[in-house]
């Protein structure tokens, strides 16, 4: 665990693969921390206000479960980042962060990045984009993780993608669809831009939208209706998130450029607007508004899938427990 | 739009479900922390005392009053202890057409039906769909309905769809009575041209088991706007563990999962720190079913 004390030097941010002129000009942007073993470096439900660059130690990240119980998630090494949702939305924080060793490393705050960001400064435009694309594997690996849960609940799964698949229609007035619409506020001004980068698409209730393995195409913001999104299993789909109007579906492949990992299906009709995953690429450190408003949007989504999942996954244990103890009981009794 | 506080568990002193939390019930008529709304159009709960006088009926209470000035409820709570509960304070829209009765404060329940049922949200057009509506309520429920709202339509479909609705029924004959009631209200909005998200988040319990649907008709359809369901689907939370109270200084379960036998579910957390609470899944139901002296907890598609 401990390699880096072996030989190799820490490369601070490792984990977020920047070029290492562009993270040499970020870490002036930051403060350094230094933690004691057992101390608090964030508290699940508090403010979440920068992203941490591990240096040195050990931290491990725990949330807690119905019944007020303890579950570790991971452990932070140094190279690592923790708590970078920060830098994408003002969420509270999802798990709690404690040292297991003596740790130190570098504070980013979010104000910090959001106003070199706005100012079009290269280091934090790629550090954003890094921020996002690290969050797309994270968000897979909690997919992955409810994926290999065997102790989903048949009860809750769907039947998938019942309705005929999706279709080209018309463009439609993209300002009044999106007046109204609080997650797509920023784009208001950009209303003419982004609708000349998308397509608009219609699927009927029960449409499937993208299939678990799909090759990264586009990523879908729905407009009006919403969609469901969820683990394939045998005899239908275990829902994990409902995409309402504003949020995008089918981030996670466009990021990573890996296959779909989620089976996404019309759970309303639905009206959006795919985005092609290679325009996105582009636009990922792209200074101009349009790419920002758009990023802005993107960043969010990102956070909120990566909560979902891990509630998902914190629910799957905490019901595994609960249930398992009434059966262990069952069995005494009899 | 409203807010539904329900348990099922270990007895459990009122007061701590009703007030104490810092974000209770009783406080979310002002301070909700997920409707930007007030919720000032009266209280109610239905709760069964194992250790009352014929347990397996509830005590019921209901006003119109605005439940945080109500010094008979407090006084009450802090002396009653409660196995199961079923509590709701209605909000409604801040204007003179709403009637404000006590016949139309939640939790519904008619004569001799162990079930009581709270709702959170509002059907679009219902006004104009209960006629047709009405014959598939059975006669002797239909001159039950005392009061005007929707919500307690949705009550009279579903206990008129269970075979035996003088029983206390299994979890599954009362998922599917609450399916069929969801279907019938689907297809009368369909012929009526609804064009409006309406929610329909529903609480049933009779003090064994407990339901908790978590709906919403045509979500994100329409218009978007002030409009309930129409941007964000309408919150429903649970939690378990096995000890209620105030446990380092905050009000939560604890015991862990393991050990855990009691169960809040609620429109949203009773505390601002909802570490511990999970969301009942959209377009699903949560059941809490009593298995001898144990309960399990379950989650339904709800596919209408």
């Amino acid at each position: 665990m401990r390699l880096q004390q072996a030989g190799a030097p820490v490369v601070i941010g490792r984990s977020l693969a920047l070029d290492p002129a562009a993270m040499d000009e970020l870490s002036r942007a930051g403060d350094p921390f230094a933690l004691e073993k057992g101390d608090l470096l964030f508290r699940q439900g508090g403010p979440a206000d920068a992203a941490y660059l591990l240096t040195e130690g050990a931290l491990q990240v725990a949330t807690r479960i119905p019944g007020d119980e303890l579950t570790a998630i991971s452990t932070v090494m140094p190279g690592d980042v923790v708590g970078e949702f920060a830098l994408l939305d003002d969420r509270p924080r999802s798990a709690s962060v404690r040292a297991v060793e003596p740790s130190a490393g570098l504070r980013i705050p979010r104000v910090r990045i959001q106003a070199l960001v706005a100012d079009g400064w290269p280091p934090a435009l790629a550090l954003f984009a890094a921020v996002c694309r690290l969050m797309a594997g994270r968000i897979r690996q909690g997919v992955e993780r409810i994926a290999d849960a065997a102790d989903f609940e048949p009860s809750a799964l769907r039947r998938f993608g019942a309705g005929p698949p999706p279709g080209a229609v018309e463009a439609g007035d993209l300002a009044a669809l999106i007046a109204g619409v609080p997650r797509l506020a920023e784009w208001t001004a950009h209303a003419g831009g982004i609708a000349g980068i998308a397509a608009w698409q219609h699927v009927a209730k029960g449409g499937a939208v993208l299939v678990p393995g799909a090759a990264p195409g586009a990523i879908r913001v729905v407009l009006r209706g919403a969609l469901r999104a969820g683990i394939m299993r045998e005899g239908g789909i275990e829902p994990i998130a409902i995409h309402g109007p504003g949020e995008i579906a089918g981030l996670i492949a466009a990021l990573d450029g890996a296959g779909e990992p989620l089976a996404i299906e019309a759970a309303e009709e639905t009206l959006m607007l795919a985005i092609p995953a290679a325009r996105l690429a582009a636009l990922a450190t792209d200074p101009a508004p349009l790419a920002r408003a758009l990023m802005a949007v993107i960043g969010r989504q990102l956070v909120l899938e990566h909560v979902r999942a891990n509630r998902h996954l914190g629910r799957i244990t905490a019901l595994e427990r609960f249930n398992a103890a009434g059966e262990a009981s069952a069995c005494a009794a009899s | 739009m409203c807010r539904i506080l329900s348990y099922l568990g270990e007895p459990v002193l009122l007061d701590h479900l009703l007030y104490a939390p810092d974000s209770s019930l009783l406080n979310q008529t002002i301070s909700a922390q997920m409707l930007a709304m007030l919720n000032l159009a009266g209280f109610g709960m239905t709760a069964w005392d194992p250790s009352s006088h014929e347990p397996a009926a509830p005590f019921r209470y209901r006003t119109t009053q605005v439940a945080l000035f109500d010094r008979n409820l407090k006084a009450l709570a802090s002396k009653l202890r409660v196995a199961g509960l079923l509590a709701h304070i209605r909000g409604v829209p801040y204007n003179s057409s709403v009637q404000i009765n006590e016949q139309n404060v939640h939790p519904f329940r008619f004569e001799g039906v162990p079930l009581a049922m709270a709702h959170n949200g509002d059907l679009a057009g219902f006004r104009e769909m209960r006629f047709e509506l009405a014959s598939h309520v059975k006669p002797e429920f239909a001159h039950q309905i005392q009061g005007s709202t929707d919500s307690e339509w949705i009550y009279a479909l579903t206990v008129s769809a269970l075979e035996d609705p003088y029983r206390v029924n299994e979890p599954e004959a009362i998922l599917a009575a609450i399916r069929h009631a969801l279907a019938l209200i689907r297809a009368a909005r369909e012929r009526h041209g609804v064009t409006r998200s309406s929610s329909a988040n529903l609480i049933f319990c009779d003090g064994v088991n407990l339901i908790a649907a978590r709906f919403t008709f045509d979500f994100g359809r329409f218009a978007a706007g002030a409009l309930q369901g129409s941007t964000n689907f309408l919150s429903m939370w649970y939690t378990f563990g096995r000890d209620y109270g105030l446990h380092d200084d905050e009000w939560k379960l604890v015991g862990g999962a393991q050990a855990a036998d009691s169960v809040i579910v609620a429109s949203e957390p009773l505390t601002r720190d909802f570490a511990t609470w999970i969301e009942v899944p959209e377009y699903a139901a949560l059941v809490v079913r009593s298995e001898g002296t144990r309960r399990r907890v379950e989650t339904h598609a709800l596919e209408v």
